[in-house]
């Protein structure tokens, strides 16, 4: 288990190279004065912009500005922005509050739609399986953006309409957070519930589906038909014999998916004014802030990487028979 | 019948119609099977009447409609949807209902040109991998590989933002989206071609002495096309979704021209004083999605019975 873990680990690392290189290219060579802003400061003199220019290296030759980066990126330095920040501190800022949102959806996304999934795939043709499919496939269907603008929406009518604030609407926690640990936990969680329900819906959409299409390919199964004619309790036969396969391929659509859950963070993120990677990243697209750019791209796949391969050890764990093939 | 002379040369022996109805049924052609299997699929038939009935709309709708994109009313100033205006008018006194139509046809362009580019580049790659095997098949999935470590939103960002002042043009645009669209595609047509071409009727085919091309022209890509169809469909909602997402993140398509995604981002933030401006071209814009989303559907059950089992 542990080889093959390594062995996963070691084969993304040319993936993730490739991928930065290719990245690298296409922002460094962008054109555009990266310095702009700093130009256009008053009392900035030339000798101050052509140290920055040294400074972050924009004097050299792209493929060498490449080897410097990724040369620094070894020794676990990624940079400086163009703002002359760290870019390490700043990923990690970033990260957090995503990571939180992320993780959070991901996880009652999950539940919900391994639940949702099973029980319409039992009960199939039934009213229940006709409504949640038609919800999943307008939840499918709907750009993120639109949905995240419009819980956005009607989260401040709610509150207009109550005359209180119950929803948060804009950032990732008050300007001025409550002091304590509790209450600042409590202030973030409720900042967190629309960004999150965004998420939910719309991974739930898929990943529903996915649960009651392997769900009902297991129930018809043979071992399925033979642990009933054992006469055990069909409540057993569900949660011990089915529910356990059907759960495989799930696991490894929600890894896949990880990528994309992502994606949908940086548009959900954007919307909510959370400063958050979404944010990071699409500021550091408008000026091509190099760094920033191939810093965040690090982080993710890497992330990207790990889950991945908790899914594909997850995998393992429920199904026996993997493991002892590998 | 009982007759069991050979029947003279030339002159076939016509078939009599009551040994059909004995035997069987008449044969029916591969595609007016699919046919019958889509036309079940009632709500795919419902959602691909009101989808033409959408894109002619988007396509032909401006030169019925009342006003037209470029008009200005004086007197209706963030007017209400009414029935002079169905969708209302912004703060200057655009017909929305005129934006909308603008916009989706924009939409729509760059959604369909996305699903052609792609899904043609994709059958291609796809055919070429799994046909030849070996270094392409490698490499393609190599390639694979690359984006799934990324997000796709963000690989899109940054190519749109390297061709900024370029990707507002919707031609560049479809280009940049369907130049990360085809893999998915490209997976499913080497699968298939993978079990393909290792069946009999190939295998027959060669020994006939049929060369590479026409095997995988005349055999191999006529037995795929049920998987390229629904995947050609499917893209388009998702190339849909996806220009929008962009438009609205400002990296998509720029002014003076319109798409679905610029007239929802640009409403978001009035949307709690003129909400139609939001919520109307976004409702259209999900319709259009939607409606895609359950023709693919329906196609799959008619073209892909297998695929089905495991996605139903």
């Amino acid at each position: 288990m542990l080889a093959f873990a390594i062995r996963r680990l070691l084969v993304s690392i040319p993936v993730i190279i490739a991928s930065s290189f290719i990245v690298f290219m296409l922002v460094a060579t962008a054109g555009g004065d990266p310095l702009g802003d700093l130009r256009l400061r008053p009392g900035i003199s030339e000798a101050t912009i052509n140290v920055r220019r040294h400074q972050l290296h924009l004097d050299e030759p792209v493929l060498q500005r490449y080897v410097t980066w990724a040369k620094g990126v070894v020794h676990g330095d990624l940079g400086r922005s163009f703002s002359n920040e760290e870019v390490r501190p700043m990923l990690f800022r970033s990260l957090g509050v995503t990571m939180r949102l992320v993780l959070f959806a991901t996880l009652v996304a999950v539940i919900i739609a391994v639940f949702v999934g099973s029980l319409s795939a039992v009960k199939q043709y039934s009213k229940f399986d006709y409504t949640s499919t038609f919800f999943a496939f307008v939840f499918f269907s709907m750009p993120v953006f639109w949905l995240a603008a419009l819980l956005k929406d009607v989260g401040i009518r709610i509150n207009t309409e109550l005359g209180h604030r119950i929803f948060f609407v804009v950032g990732e926690q008050s300007p001025t957070p409550p002091p304590g640990f509790i209450a600042l936990q409590l202030d973030r969680l409720g900042h967190m519930l629309l960004p999150s329900l965004t998420l939910i819906l719309i991974s739930m959409a898929s990943w529903s589906r996915f649960q009651r299409g392997s769900m009902l390919e297991v129930l018809h199964a043979d071992y399925i038909r033979t642990a009933k004619a054992k006469g055990l309790k069909s409540n057993r036969v569900l949660f011990r014999h089915a529910l356990r396969n059907a759960l495989i391929p799930v696991v490894t659509v929600v890894a896949i998916d990880f990528a994309a859950i992502l994606g949908g963070a940086v548009i959900t993120e954007t919307v909510f004014g959370w400063a958050g990677m979404g944010r990071l990243l699409v500021d550091a697209l408008r000026v091509q802030d190099v760094n920033v750019v191939l810093g965040w791209l690090l982080i993710t796949a890497v992330l990207v990487v790990i889950f991945n391969l908790i899914a594909d050890l997850l995998y393992g764990v429920l199904d026996p028979r993997i493991r002892t093939a590998r | 019948m009982t007759n069991l002379a050979p029947p003279p040369v030339g002159t076939p022996e016509p078939a009599a119609p009551d040994q059909l109805i004995e035997f069987g049924v008449a044969a029916e052609s591969q595609w007016k099977r699919v046919f019958r299997r889509f036309l079940r699929h009632r709500l795919a038939v419902i959602s691909l009447v009101i989808l033409l009935i959408l894109m002619l709309m988007s396509f032909f709708g401006s030169h019925i409609a009342r006003y037209s994109y470029q008009d200005l009313s004086r007197t209706d100033l963030s007017s209400h949807p009414s029935l002079k205006h169905w969708f209302g008018t912004d703060s200057i006194g655009h017909d929305t209902f005129a934006q909308v139509l603008r916009g989706s046809r924009r939409s729509l362009i760059v959604a369909l040109l996305v699903a052609l580019i792609s899904t043609t580049f994709g059958a291609m790659v796809g055919a070429l991998a799994g046909y030849r095997g070996g270094f392409v098949d490698s490499a393609l999935m190599r390639f694979t590989d690359l984006f799934l470590t990324i997000p796709l939103i963000a690989i899109l960002l940054v190519v749109a933002s390297r061709y900024k002042g370029k990707s507002g043009n919707w031609l560049a645009l479809s280009f940049v989206i369907a130049a990360f669209a085809w893999m998915p595609l490209a997976r499913v047509v080497r699968g298939s071609f993978l079990s393909l071409r290792e069946r009999e009727f190939v295998e027959s085919a060669r020994a006939l002495g049929a060369n590479g091309r026409r095997i995988v022209l005349r055999h191999l890509l006529p037995n795929s096309l049920g998987p390229i169809i629904v995947n050609a469909t499917l893209l388009v909602g998702i190339a849909i979704i996806t220009e929008t997402a962009l438009s609205f993140l400002g990296f998509g398509i720029a002014p003076p021209d319109t798409s679905l995604g610029r007239l929802v981002a640009e409403a978001a933030p009035s949307s709690q004083t003129r909400p139609w401006l939001f919520y109307l071209p976004g409702l259209w814009l999900v319709l259009i999605s939607l409606c895609i989303n359950f023709v693919g559907d329906g196609l799959r059950d008619a073209l892909d019975p297998q695929q089905n089992r495991v996605r139903a």
